[in-house]
């Protein structure tokens, strides 16, 4: 059991707020922090204000340029491309949610404890990182996916593949800058326990850096989703996810390209999104860049 | 420098070694018995002996992994399925276009990365460095199949201006290469303003300008060179995105390289070609992060004595 600490609370809350204040003075950030809760909004709410079905077809409207009735056009099943794409968030927002947190959840444990602990454990499990960082992203997507075969889940599994190592290797790197500090010293020499130290001392140090990464993450995460629905990998056809819509549209871009614009605009925007915010972030964290 | 080099040499042995039981280890992780996915699901009886032999299938993982290192070394990694044809050879076929399509969107990369960056810096908090800045990190945002996609809609399709895929002739190569260049572009550009604005901000630049040193001469000698070093590293970190994004900007463009090659060998189960790839490729990732570490030593000898 670890005994509460009254004064912890109230010194976060005054830093939060210098920290908001920081974040808000960068545009970018915050206009990164606007679509990024509109993505979320669309996650929440996509299918409630979607106006047609995602997989009804509609032979009567088919390949339409957009309009009053479809604000985005039809597909080649005269399917309403903009209630697509709202059911779609769904799916490849998800899925660059649930992998990047997966892979902060199981990737920072492990970067804190070669950290701390160092020697063997460190040699180790860092030539694994390395390794598996050996093969450049997409293409262990790839590998993993050769393995499982597609579908949806398998992509958010090759995610969690990639991330964890990465988180591992980052989270790694900023805890042996803060590892030998006074203040861990002397929690050791106070009598705490290892968890105690690795929890309270190093993680809640390393909220910063863990959060750029896990910001970065999720649009890398949702670039990776995204390029194997296209490729076919993901989600299978008539699902709306956003890769495999552009996959179907691709046959159509000369006739029908909004079937390929928007499912795209989409993807750039949440992508761009989750880049500017980690990037606020990342100046907010680092005092040399605020000039 | 010599003695670096084989320090670090010798350390990414350990890394082949690991990637090189991955890559082992892949058709072991498929379930059910590697020798038929090996030889593929209309062989005969004779064949998947064969290769169980040929292989040694049928012994431990650890005289498995012996014989795939030996066969390895001998440049024999089996046969594609269907064809029959070596693996080696259809890869080699394959290789060239890929090496190309790297190389120039590479080229691309830098070229533009390096000069907005450095303009960027030189120029920091004006509008030109506010453009630069926001094009960048749209740069780094855009699905490269994407991007790659809507190139061909606006100048094959709408002003039949270029060929909208395959390769013939250096027209073929200009949309890919722009697909595959700009988020590279894009990265090189916001690393090499950060790392300018870090020497341009020094006091050496200073003392530069306050005993008169040409604007030229400082900007390019003082503060790039001694910027280079986050700037190499990150052109070697682009090197394996560039991989990657070659295998979905192959697929829009019908290019004839190792991506198209990777995903019709994954969609046709032909392991053999899979296998190959995973181990060549993350080779050739390695072999990428040595030399840019030994260009790194070479223009930072700071590093050489760590």
């Amino acid at each position: 059991m670890t005994s509460p600490q009254p004064a912890a609370p109230q010194l976060e809350r005054r830093q939060a707020l210098v920290d908001v204040r920081l974040f808000l003075q960068r545009r970018s950030a915050v206009v990164g922090a606007v679509i990024m809760i509109v993505m979320l909004v669309l996650v929440a709410l996509g299918p409630l204000i979607a106006p047609y079905s995602p997989s009804a077809p509609d032979y009567a409207h088919i390949l339409a340029a957009p309009s009053l009735q479809h604000l985005m056009g039809t597909d080649e099943f005269g399917r309403d491309v903009f209630s697509r794409i709202l059911w779609g968030a769904r799916l490849t927002l998800a899925v660059g949610f649930i992998g990047a947190f997966a892979s902060a959840i199981l990737g920072t444990p492990v970067g804190l404890a070669t950290a701390y602990f160092g020697g063997w454990l460190d040699d180790i499990v860092m030539r694994i990182v390395d390794i598996i960082l050996s093969f450049p992203g997409i293409l262990l997507a790839i590998g993993v996916i050769a393995i499982l075969g597609p579908g949806l889940q398998n992509v958010i599994i090759t995610i969690i593949v990639f991330g964890v190592p990465m988180f591992a290797r980052i989270v790694r790197g900023s805890a042996i800058s803060i590892r030998n500090l006074e203040y861990i010293e002397a929690a050791k020499a106070g009598g705490a326990t290892n968890a105690r130290i690795l929890y309270q001392h190093m993680l809640r140090n390393l909220v910063g850096p863990i959060t750029v990464q896990l910001t970065l993450q999720m649009a890398q995460a949702i670039l990776v989703a995204s390029s194997l629905g296209f490729l076919g990998f993901g989600a299978q056809p008539p699902t709306p996810e956003w890769g495999a819509m552009l996959a179907e549209g691709r046959m159509f871009l000369t006739i029908a390209p909004w079937v390929d614009i928007f499912p795209g605009v989409c993807i750039f925007l949440a992508v761009l999104g989750f880049n500017m915010v980690g990037d606020g972030l990342n100046d907010m964290l680092d005092p040399r860049l605020r000039r | 420098m010599a003695a670096y080099f084989l320090r670090r040499v010798l350390q990414i042995i350990p890394t082949i070694f690991g990637v090189s039981v991955l890559a082992f280890l892949f058709v072991h992780a498929i379930p059910g018995n590697p020798a038929i996915f090996l030889a593929g699901p209309n062989a005969s009886t004779a064949t998947i002996h064969a290769l169980t032999v040929q292989f040694g299938l049928d012994k431990p993982l650890v005289v498995q992994y012996w014989y795939f290192l030996v066969n390895a070394v001998h440049g024999n990694f089996g046969n594609s399925l269907g064809d029959g044809q070596p693996v080696l050879k259809i890869i080699g076929y394959h290789f060239m276009p890929t090496v190309e399509l790297a190389f120039f969107g590479l080229g691309l990369a830098i070229v533009i990365g390096v000069l907005a960056g450095i303009i960027s810096a030189v120029k920091r908090n004006s509008a030109i460095d506010y453009t630069v800045m926001t094009l960048s990190m749209m740069g780094v945002s855009f699905p490269a199949f994407w991007l790659a996609m809507m190139l061909i809609a606006i100048f094959a399709v709408h002003f039949h201006m270029l060929p909208s895929g395959g390769d013939q002739g250096w027209k073929s190569f200009i949309l890919p290469v722009i697909s595959l260049g700009t988020s590279g572009a894009a990265s090189i550009a916001r690393f090499t303003r950060q790392s300018m604005v870090t020497t341009l901000t020094s006091d050496y630049v200073r003392t530069g300008r306050a005993k008169g040193v040409r604007e030229s001469v400082l900007i390019l000698k003082h503060a790039f060179k001694n910027a280079l070093g986050p700037i190499i590293t990150i052109i070697g970190i682009q090197f394996g995105f560039l991989l990657g994004g070659a295998v979905v900007v192959e697929v829009v463009y019908a290019w004839p390289g190792i991506g198209n090659l990777l995903i019709t060998s994954v969609e046709m189960r032909n392991y053999p070609v899979i296998q190959t790839l995973l181990l060549i490729l993350a080779l050739e990732f390695i072999l990428a992060s040595l030399l840019v570490d030994v260009a790194y030593a070479l223009v930072n000898p700071r590093v050489r004595y760590d």
